[in-house]
């Protein structure tokens, strides 16, 4: 996630325009030793143009790298907070591993993944692990060990337990708390516009972990108008199949 | 904002026939770390797509 890492920010910028700031979105295709076989761009419209010409050129390099293994972790966004502002954004139910201490928490993490990459749940879940102290604003978590499925509120503040497992939850279990959260869950329908407008009239407001840079963005205005004019370039022109 | 920092082994994802599904997800990583090491256990490539979880301050949005 954007400006929630000053060490990914680092990272991404090394595959932006050299010596520009880091701006909201960055779209790059990497080799599995992280070498980028496209420019970076703000989003894959950039590279590809269309979505046809976006799955030929995956799909071209995907065929130089074929692999049967498939992710063994679980997915985990760094912190409870940022994951129920992440699960709010996809509209989809959060699953938080809880206990006090990383070594349990991996443990439990470890009983969860295959579960999470297992094709039912696939892009289904939003994952995340900490402690019982991460939880407060959370409806109904009472556990300080175990397995918490959430659905957040539209603006990934504040959310409720709709299904909760302790840590001697078998693999059964977990997809059977997955699926209720699933099924559970019923984000509102809220258009972009009308989102921003209740939020502002909420008086809701993120905090970013690194100060946005984006020109174009309001925060940036805000931070002393460093950042002056708009247009320029984000990125090369749209590509074709062959992303020569 | 629409998009997001997720980091995903696109070869399984795109290739799975799963991800064909009308209402399936994508199967992203959530951070720069751990796609790393999948990427290098897998040996597939990543794409790298990032965007701000909130727009004009506000959260629950990309």
């Amino acid at each position: 996630m954007t400006y929630e890492s000053a060490s990914e920010a680092q990272i991404m910028k090394s595959y932006w325009r050299p010596g520009a700031e880091l701006e909201n979105t960055l779209f790059v295709i990497l080799t599995p030793d992280l070498r980028p076989l496209t420019r970076g761009a703000r989003s894959p419209d950039w590279m590809f143009g269309n979505a046809q010409n976006m799955a030929a050129g995956l799909n071209n390099v995907a065929m130089q790298y074929r692999s049967g293994a498939n992710p063994h972790s679980l997915p985990t966004v760094q912190t409870v907070r940022l994951g129920l502002n992440v699960a709010a954004c996809d509209k989809r139910p959060l699953a938080v591993v809880v206990a006090d201490s990383e070594e349990d928490r991996q443990t439990l993490e470890k009983r969860l993944a295959p579960v999470a990459w297992s094709g039912d749940f696939i892009g289904k879940i939003i994952y995340t692990s900490g402690t019982r102290n991460e939880l407060t604003g959370i409806y109904g978590a009472n556990l300080a060990r175990g397995y918490l499925f959430i659905a957040p509120n539209e603006f990934g503040t504040t959310g409720a337990v709709v299904a909760q497992l302790d840590p001697r939850a078998s693999t059964t279990d977990l997809a059977s708390a997955l699926k209720v959260a699933i099924d559970r869950y019923r984000p509102q329908e809220m258009d972009h516009r009308e989102h921003i407008r209740q939020g502002r009239q909420q008086g809701i407001q993120w905090t970013t972990a690194i100060p946005v840079t984006d020109p174009h963005s309001p925060e940036a205005a805000q931070n002393g108008g460093r950042f002056g004019g708009g247009g320029g370039r984000f990125g090369g022109p749209p590509m074709g199949p062959g992303m020569d | 904002m629409k998009l997001r920092m997720f980091l995903m082994l696109f070869a399984a994802m795109i290739l799975s026939p799963a991800a064909q599904a009308a209402n399936e997800g994508i199967g992203w990583i959530p951070t720069w770390n751990q796609a790393v090491a999948e990427a290098r256990l897998t040996n597939k490539p990543i794409l790298l797509m990032s965007g701000q979880p909130s727009c004009g301050g506000v959260p629950g949005v990309w």
